[in-house]
């Protein structure tokens, strides 16, 4: 093994484990470390292989209707997969896979960006893309988050495809995969791919038979999107739709998250522009004008135009982050080669630039930690009402519904197993909340309330003093049969 | 050789998934489902050792793989055995094998030294032995390394103890679960409940139930001293002594000695006389 390869190796791995870390930020101290997001995919995939199938009832509410075709369902199928394959508890895997799926996307950063002398530099860039409750990130195990995979994956493929053929078939499992996974993803992802498609066709100065390949993967694209509309037509066509037409929620503006990057990471994304665009080829360009294209549309196509629905844009930034990582990283390589070729006569030179750069990557990292540490994470729930769950889901009957906290709700079905009246995320059912804490404060008086919804069981932080409830643990209360 | 490797670490994980559980099972089934697929995969369209360098065909693995997962469990979706434990471990490892297969044969029609394989060290001491005396502090480095991202990976999995202290404590009907509750009785007659506890208080603790109907105590259990984690069920028996409608049956539960009820559950009853 030659001794750079040796300290490369050495580098990847506390990349690697900077990745893990960086993962596991706001899992620090909490047992239960899922996002109301993650909440939500557990209770698909846990119903999903409850039922065996992708056509299910809605695991929240029950057969009031059924979950035919979810737009995330190859995340459902992956997940359920790795539980059955591993024999796992959720838990666990809901605490490791954030850190692994993250280091799969340094990796394959990494390997991308090697080809290219950027390698390592990408690889540490990328582990600094940021997590928030808004748009999600790769803290957290959501397929927005897994779709990332495939950005770097493409890339690599589509570099291959100027030799040969043999990768078009992988770019169209990919992206079809990636259009069962997370469909906004794959349409961002699409999209890089025909601006770099697009590129090398009018740009590169490739003979033309090799040319071949990528003007037939231009032309393949739309068919991956073709296959998974077929598959799913209605809800495909409902999306589009939604976008078209769609409510616009009372939501607060998104700050730019590209400030938690930190100002080091910033400057080397502008230096990776810089060097971009000074060294020209349709490579560079086909990296640039996409991300200037996604932050537009992220930044601002939103404030001006506002159509289609705001998650369109808040997970949109994760795209955009991830290109910037692998921009900085090459701003950050291009630092380190002008450094080298600058003092190349110089004994000392190579030290001594590989010092500064320690020093920069230091102190981006430091940036980077404050970035996390300013932001905002909650916990969904405690260890008294994760047991209080455990023990409903095994002591009570399994045909109960229960009334509680619309925003707790979403952890309540997937350990419990139970179905409840209603499961909304903020902003969303703010009067609907408002409303089932008024009754509880109340102390839900009106059985014939219950009875009409089919609740059975009240999870209530509140003391209920209805008669026909027996309150058969601390919170916990279960309507009595009648005549019972 | 690594077609091998693959094959015989798919087939011993079944086993262990089936039985579910354990480090060695979330370790195999993680390589199973995030590598094995795309690996093979790669194997069979890239046989020649030229074709991709050996990160890009890791990476490519990891990658293709998660690609790979969700469409085998479409397929199977359409199949009379549905998505299930065996089902899904079948149709991968149905995978694996077909695409191994073709990585052999495509290899086997190449000349050997075109040929993709792993080459292993045979003799660790004669690698070690070639390196000179800096290669070897940085192979320390990178063992070091390596053990330190496996050891975060490890750090990350660990669930963090939380110093939270309560009590669990439940009432269950006469059959032990939380259904069929006394609702109605005839004055006289003694109504059963399980009534649970659950220490999470971290320390020995010591408790004490009482039944109260209509504030009047009618039954006391205890004391029940609990080590931290230790559950304690009972059947209990109380019997009201006063006909009337909604009579508030209350359970206190007493810690350490304490005057006030830490906590307390209450059912509602209706007595009513003898015929």
């Amino acid at each position: 093994m030659k001794r750079s390869s040796l300290i490369e190796a050495i580098l990847l791995c506390v990349i690697l484990a900077i990745a893990f870390y960086m993962a596991l930020w706001p899992r620090l101290g909490y047992p239960f470390p899922l996002h109301v997001d993650e909440w939500m995919h557990l209770g698909h995939t846990t119903q999903l292989l409850n039922t065996g199938q992708v056509n299910y009832p809605n695991p929240f509410h029950g057969g009031q209707w059924e979950v035919a075709g979810h737009p995330e369902t190859g995340y459902y199928l992956w997940l359920g997969n790795l539980l059955l394959s591993t024999g796992s508890h959720w838990l666990l895997l809901s605490r490791l896979m954030p850190a692994v799926v993250l280091g799969i996307i340094a990796f394959v950063a990494y390997a991308w960006g090697r080809k290219w002398g950027f390698g390592l530099e990408a690889a540490l860039f990328t582990t600094f893309i940021h997590t928030t409750i808004r748009f999600l990130g790769p803290a957290f195990l959501v397929p927005v988050t897994l779709g990332l995979v495939f950005f770097p994956l493409c890339l690599i493929l589509l570099d291959k495809l100027e030799q040969d053929w043999r990768p078009l078939p992988l770019i169209m499992l990919s992206l079809a995969s990636l259009f069962l996974i997370h469909g906004t993803t794959a349409v961002a992802l699409g999209f890089v791919l025909v601006v770099y498609l697009v590129f090398y066709l009018t740009l590169s100065k490739s003979p033309r038979q090799q040319l071949l390949p990528a003007l037939s993967c231009l032309l393949l694209i739309p068919v991956s999107a073709l296959a998974i509309y077929l598959w799913n037509r209605p809800f495909v066509t409902k999306q589009i739709a939604d976008i078209m037409s769609a409510e616009h929620l009372p939501m607060p503006p998104i700050p730019i998250p590209l400030l938690q990057l930190g100002y080091i990471m910033l400057a080397l994304v502008i230096l990776g522009f810089g060097f971009l665009l000074a060294r020209g080829g349709w490579r560079n360009y086909a990296l640039i004008i996409p991300t200037v294209i996604l932050l537009f549309f992220v930044q601002f196509y939103r404030q001006w135009f506002y159509v289609g629905p705001d998650i369109l844009y808040e997970r949109g930034w994760l795209y955009v982050m991830l290109l910037m990582a692998l921009i900085a990283g090459y701003g950050l390589s291009q630092l380190r080669q002008l450094g080298l070729e600058f003092f190349k006569r110089w004994r000392w030179g190579a030290l001594l630039i590989y010092l500064l750069l320690a020093v920069v990557v230091a102190f981006s990292l430091v940036q980077r930690m404050d970035g996390y540490a300013k932001e905002r994470y909650y916990h969904a729930i405690d260890v008294p009402t994760y047991h209080d769950f455990v023990w409903i889901g095994e002591e009570l009957p399994q045909s109960s519904v229960a009334l509680l906290n619309p925003y707790v709700a979403w952890s309540f079905v997937p350990i419990t197993g139970k179905y409840v009246y209603t499961a909304k995320a903020s902003p969303w059912g703010v009067e609907e909340a408002a409303e089932i804490r008024k009754f509880m404060a109340e102390g839900a008086p009106d059985t014939s309330w219950l009875e009409e919804r089919n609740i059975d069981l009240i999870y209530s932080p509140y003391p209920l003093q209805n008669p026909d409830l027996v309150e058969v643990r601390d919170k916990v209360y279960i309507l009595r049969e009648e005549g019972g | 050789m690594d077609l091998l490797v693959v094959i015989v670490v798919s087939l011993a994980l079944v086993p262990l998934a089936v039985l579910g559980g354990g480090p060695v099972s979330l370790a195999l089934g993680l390589i199973f489902v995030l590598f094995f697929p795309g690996y093979t995969l790669i194997a069979a369209l890239f046989p020649k050792r030229g074709d991709l360098d050996g990160v890009q065909r890791l990476a490519l693995s990891f990658g293709l793989s998660i690609a790979v997962v969700p469409l085998i469990g479409l397929i199977l979706n359409y199949t009379p055995w549905g998505i299930g434990l065996y089902p899904v471990l079948v149709s991968v490892l149905v995978f694996i094998f077909v695409m191994a297969g073709v990585a052999w044969y495509r290899r086997r029609r190449l000349p050997q030294e075109q040929r993709f394989e792993l080459r292993f060290h045979p003799r660790l001491s004669q690698f070690w032995g070639r390196q000179n005396r800096w290669d070897r502090v940085l192979i320390g480095l990178l063992v070091v390394a390596i053990i330190g991202a496996i050891g975060m990976l490890v750090y990350v999995t660990q669930t963090p103890k939380v110093e939270e202290r309560f009590t669990e404590f439940y009432i269950l009907g006469p059959e032990g679960k939380a259904e069929n509750y006394p609702g109605v009785l005839v004055l006289g007659e003694e109504a059963k409940v399980t009534v649970g506890i659950v220490n999470r208080e971290q320390e020995v603790t010591e408790y004490n139930v009482k039944i109260l109907i209509e504030g009047q105590k009618v039954e006391e259990v205890g004391a029940i001293a609990l080590a931290h984690e230790e559950k304690w069920e009972q059947e209990v028996s109380f019997a009201p002594t006063e006909v009337g409608e909604k009579q508030k049956v209350e359970f206190q539960l007493y810690k350490g000695g304490g005057s006030k009820a830490y906590q307390a559950l209450n059912l509602w009853i209706d007595v009513v006389g003898s015929q």
